[in-house]
C-alpha cells in the first residue's frame, strides 16, 4: 500500500467506527494462523493509554494491521521512539500516526502543574513544551494538539531512522486528535 | 458473577463494585468469547458518547505494541474498559510507570495485568544482542530476563530457540511485575492494601490464548 492509500484506509475504518458499522474483519484463529511467522503492519499508532480511545476500534482495525504504541500524553522517550523504529526498521510500516485527544487526562494534568510524585511528574514533563508554545490560559485541545504536533517533531529529531526514512519518503509522520464525543479523527 | 453484563459500559458505580479478582475474571471471560469467536454484540457509537466525559476502566494493561494482539479485540472488551500501556517487549520506564499510576490511582484500575506474548520480536532482539539506533537501549531493559533463564548443554541461546524466547518473555513479565512494585511506591501502596492486584500473563499468539501466570 502507498502511504495515500495507507492514510485512506484508516480514514475510511473511522467513518466505519463512527457510523457504528465496523467491518470487524481478520480477527478470526484464521488470521492468526497466517500472522503466526511474523508481521507486516502498514501503520504505527502512538496513542494515549485512556481507555477511551483504543486504536484498533477507532481504526477498525484486525490483527496485524497497525503497530499500537500507548502511552499517557502519546508522549515521545527513548522507549516509545526505539518502539516506532522498530516498526519502520524492521516490519516496513509506512505511516505514523501520533494521536491526541480531546480532554486528554494527562494534559489536563500538565497544564494544572503541581507535584504528582516521581513517575507522574517525569511523564508530564515530556508535555511541558507544548504548554509553553500554546500560552497562558490556552485551551486544553489546543495543547493536546500541539503536543502531538511536537511530538511528531521529536520523533524526527531523536531518531536518524525514523528521519531518514521520512527524508526519503518511504514514512510520512501525521499528528492527529480523536474527538471523545463523536469517535472521529482528524488529521492535523 | 453471572449478573455483570459484559457488554455494559463501566461508570464509577459499576467500577466502585468490582474487585480485582472480578476484574481479572472479566478479561478471562473475554479472552474465552475471543478464542472461540464469539465476541459480545457491542454498541460502540453509544460507548463512545456515554464515555465522553470520562472513564472507569476496570483493568490497566501493559503489553508489547505487536501488532497480533490488540488488547481490547483478544480480551472482547469496549471502549473505556482497559487503560492500555503498550511498548515494544512490555517493560516499565518512569514514563509507563507514571501511566499506570494514572490508570490506578487517578482512573481506579482494579487491576494491572502486565502482558507478555510469544515469538515477540523485541525479546528475540534481546535474545540475539541486536544493536540499532535507540533499540539498543530499549532492549537493555529486557536482558536481565535474558540472562536469567537457563539453557541446557548445546542448547540455542538466541531467537532460534522458540523455547528460549518464550521463557525469556514470560520472565520478563515476572521481572516487570517487581519493578513495578520496587520502582513505584504508589502502586506498591495500592498493591499492599489489597486495592489493585497485579498480574502476569502470557498471549499465544497462535492460539489466541492468554495464560495468567
Ligand atoms: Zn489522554
Ligand atoms: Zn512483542
Amino acid at each position: 500500500m502507498t502511504i495515500s492509500e495507507i492514510l485512506d484506509r484508516l480514514k475510511t475504518g473511522n467513518d466505519r467506527f463512527v457510523a457504528d458499522q465496523k467491518d470487524g474483519k481478520l480477527q478470526d484463529s484464521a488470521r492468526r494462523t497466517e500472522l503466526v511467522s511474523g508481521q507486516a503492519p502498514y501503520a504505527i499508532i502512538l496513542s494515549c493509554a485512556d481507555s477511551r480511545v483504543v486504536p484498533e476500534l477507532a481504526f477498525d482495525t484486525g490483527l496485524g494491521e497497525i503497530f499500537v504504541v500507548r502511552v499517557a500524553g502519546n508522549v515521545a522517550n527513548s522507549s516509545s521512539i526505539a518502539s516506532i523504529e522498530y516498526a519502520v526498521a524492521h516490519c516496513g510500516s509506512s505511516v505514523i500516526v501520533v494521536l491526541g485527544h480531546q480532554s486528554c487526562g494527562a494534559v489536563t494534568a500538565a497544564v494544572a502543574g503541581g507535584n504528582n510524585g516521581y513517575n507522574i511528574n517525569h511523564l508530564l514533563a515530556h508535555i511541558a513544551p507544548a504548554i509553553d508554545a500554546c500560552g497562558e490560559g490556552a485551551a486544553i485541545a489546543d495543547v493536546v494538539k500541539k503536543n502531538a504536533e511536537l511530538t511528531a517533531g521529536d520523533l524526527m529529531s531523536r531518531s536518524s531512522i525514523i528521519s531518514d526514512a521520512v527524508n526519503k519518503g518511504s514514512v510520512k509522520i501525521v499528528p492527529a486528535y480523536y474527538n471523545l464525543d463523536s469517535g472521529k479523527v482528524d488529521f492535523l | 458473577m453471572e449478573n455483570l453484563n459484559v457488554a455494559t459500559t463501566q461508570t464509577a458505580e459499576t467500577q466502585a463494585a468490582l474487585t480485582a479478582d472480578m476484574a481479572i475474571h472479566l478479561l478471562k471471560d473475554g479472552n474465552a468469547r475471543f478464542v472461540s469467536q464469539q465476541p459480545i454484540e457491542r454498541d460502540l457509537s453509544a460507548q463512545v458518547e456515554q464515555t465522553a466525559t470520562g472513564q472507569y476502566p476496570f483493568a490497566a494493561v501493559l503489553s508489547c505494541i505487536d501488532s497480533r494482539i490488540p488488547t481490547e479485540v483478544i480480551f472482547d472488551q469496549g471502549i473505556g474498559d482497559i487503560f492500555n500501556a503498550r511498548i515494544a517487549g512490555n517493560f516499565v520506564n518512569e514514563d509507563i510507570l507514571g501511566s499506570l499510576e494514572f490508570a490506578c490511582k487517578l482512573a481506579g484500575s482494579k487491576v494491572i495485568v502486565v502482558m507478555g506474548h510469544t515469538s515477540c520480536g523485541a525479546v528475540k532482539g534481546a535474545c540475539d544482542h541486536a544493536k540499532l539506533g535507540n533499540l539498543t537501549q530499549m532492549l537493555d531493559k529486557i536482558m536481565p530476563a535474558v540472562d536469567s533463564v537457563q539453557t541446557a548443554e548445546g542448547e540455542a541461546r538466541n531467537s532460534s530457540n522458540p523455547r528460549f524466547v518464550n521463557e525469556v518473555a514470560a520472565r520478563n513479565v515476572e521481572l516487570t511485575i517487581e519493578k513495578i512494585k520496587s520502582e513505584s511506591p504508589v502502586l506498591n501502596e495500592l498493591f499492599e492494601a489489597g486495592t489493585i492486584n497485579i498480574v502476569g500473563a502470557m498471549y499465544d499468539v497462535k492460539s489466541g490464548k492468554v495464560s495468567f501466570i
